[in-house]
């Protein structure tokens, strides 16, 4: 069983929960117990904020699970060109498709657009902000490399945090 | 800044590209026969106009035999699928110009001009021309916020691929070559076998391509894709001096070899090939034999699978199978030059 709370890794750390006599068990992984200090401090109120969050993070996959439904069967009104189809060939197939499948070919048009943000940054190189831009420089090639391999979920996880860590350079500099 | 013969060296070819599709048609995958003999007869009308009705050759893909398609192809560093599609797909080459277009392969018109040598200006003013003699008869699809609108989305925007072949036998022994990718991304180009499979190459001939189409102008490509070229000769020829002063006659052992390979074996697969000819061009660069560039150019038309099949069909020499075809035409041409020289 994989850990309730991350998902990710194997849970092996089981919690046992009596909320006013409805017992019940939670599973997660070492990695989220220790990050929550859970296993030195089981109070009411840490659980309590665990029961919550793993509520939280099972609507959230859901809510992932059924965008990818929704995207995969997107369908082009001009010229009836699926998701799908896109996916296994990159071909689009007609003008209009650019529109229909916006938000799915976002993180490849990104990949094809000259970062100028980056670029203006490296004319003016500025000691603080020399890790930031290594940073957005690797997380742009980790972003490349999803898309490469068409993992669009994780491409978005990326794309969002080099907006943050953007938008977070553009309010130092406007700061300074 | 070397002169253009010192270039010639290091850059094998250059060319620019331009992709279209025609406003209100639906791209390649969806569309009618007739919407691709359309643009057949748009695109001819626009030849003959522009060229004159017989200073260009015509080629229908889907009709030719495989190996005027494979040579095609070879003559124009250019990939067209060889089986046959429902709809008519055709390549107009200007040879004059270096010019051709392609149309109804993956995007309905493909402009690309290629020149010898380090020579982007030309090969971009060229394809310009063509261009705008297109635009002037046939609306391309295109919008606000994408540019030129192309089937495969990895090219919006300017829809424009510059980029130079070049031979980097140096860095490609030194292990130079991450370093240079890394550089080159840095200037918004793409370093890429030009031949091979995965990311292993078949002699140590590369492709310098752009990344960026998008927030981008066709003048800027122009010039990354010269920065990246200069960026790769500089390497290239630090690289080669270092080897040929430390490992001299490893090099002339290595460049001597293949040129005997050449000369006498009597089986070669194209990837073997490859590795000779890219070593006797780095002979022929170095001063180590004294051949021209261009005659390793020209071996190196001679080994490709489409020469190899015309071959093949002009001899009668169909029974033989491709690898020792190629090995003959290699002893026709290698071993009277090695004879001289030895």
């Amino acid at each position: 069983m994989m850990c309730q709370l991350c998902g990710k890794r194997p849970a092996n750390v089981c919690i046992n929960i009596d909320i006013n006599g409805n017992k019940s068990q939670r599973f997660i992984c070492d990695k989220c117990a220790d990050e929550r200090k859970i296993k030195e401090n089981p109070s009411g109120a840490a659980i309590l904020a665990l029961v919550n969050d793993i509520r939280a993070a099972n609507l959230s996959r859901q809510q992932s699970e059924s965008d990818k439904n929704e995207q995969a069967e997107r369908i082009c009104k001009s010229c009836g060109m699926t998701y799908k189809e896109f996916a296994k060939t990159f071909m689009l197939g007609c003008e209009d498709c650019y529109e229909s499948f916006e938000d799915m070919i976002k993180p490849l048009v990104e990949s094809i657009t000259k970062p100028s943000a980056v670029s203006a940054q490296s004319e003016k190189p500025q000691n603080d902000a020399v890790p930031d831009r290594n940073q957005i420089l690797k997380l742009k090639l980790l972003l490349k490399q999803c898309v490469e391999r068409e993992d669009y979920e994780n491409a978005a996880k990326f794309r969002d945090k080099i907006a943050e860590l953007e938008a977070g350079k553009h309010e130092a500099k406007n700061d300074g | 800044m070397m002169d253009k013969k010192d270039e010639r060296m290091f850059v094998f070819k250059t060319s620019v590209r331009f992709f279209r599709n025609v406003k209100d048609v639906p791209f390649v995958s969806r569309f009618s026969p007739d919407d691709a003999e359309d643009i057949n007869r748009n695109v001819k009308s626009v030849c003959d106009g522009e060229w004159g009705e017989d200073k260009y050759d015509t080629l229908n893909i889907n009709k030719a035999e495989k190996c005027d398609i494979l040579y095609w192809c070879d003559e124009n560093c250019c990939n067209v699928r060889t089986g046959g599609t429902e709809y008519e797909r055709m390549a107009f080459t200007n040879s004059a110009k270096g010019t051709s277009i392609v149309t109804n392969e993956s995007e309905h018109i493909l402009v690309q001009s290629i020149k010898d040598g380090c020579d982007i200006d030309s090969a971009y003013k060229n394809a310009c021309e063509t261009m705008n003699a297109l635009s002037r008869r046939i609306p391309f699809a295109a919008s606000e916020k994408y540019g030129f609108l192309t089937a495969v989305p990895f090219c919006a925007g300017t829809a424009m691929k510059a980029g130079a072949l070049v031979h980097l036998p140096a860095l490609a022994m030194t292990n130079g070559l991450g370093k240079l990718t890394e550089r080159l991304a840095g200037e918004g180009a793409n370093l890429k076998p030009f031949f091979g499979e995965r990311d292993v190459s078949f002699g140590a001939f590369y492709q310098i391509t752009n990344i960026f189409t998008l927030g981008i102008t066709e003048d800027e490509t122009v010039n990354y894709i010269k920065t990246a070229v200069d960026m790769a000769i500089e390497a290239e020829d630090e690289c080669r001096s270092e080897l040929v002063s430390t490992k001299e006659r490893e090099i002339y052992n290595i460049v001597w070899r293949s040129l005997g390979v050449l000369a006498v074996a009597r089986r070669l697969d194209l990837k073997e090939f490859m590795t000779h000819v890219s070593n006797i061009r780095m002979g022929a660069e170095l001063g180590i034999i004294d051949i021209d560039a261009d005659f390793a150019d020209e071996l190196f038309l001679y080994g490709q699978n489409g020469y190899v099949d015309r071959y093949s069909v002009r001899f009668s020499l169909e029974n033989e199978i491709a690898d020792d075809v190629r090995a003959r035409i290699m002893r026709e041409n290698v071993a009277p030059v090695l004879r001289k020289m030895i």
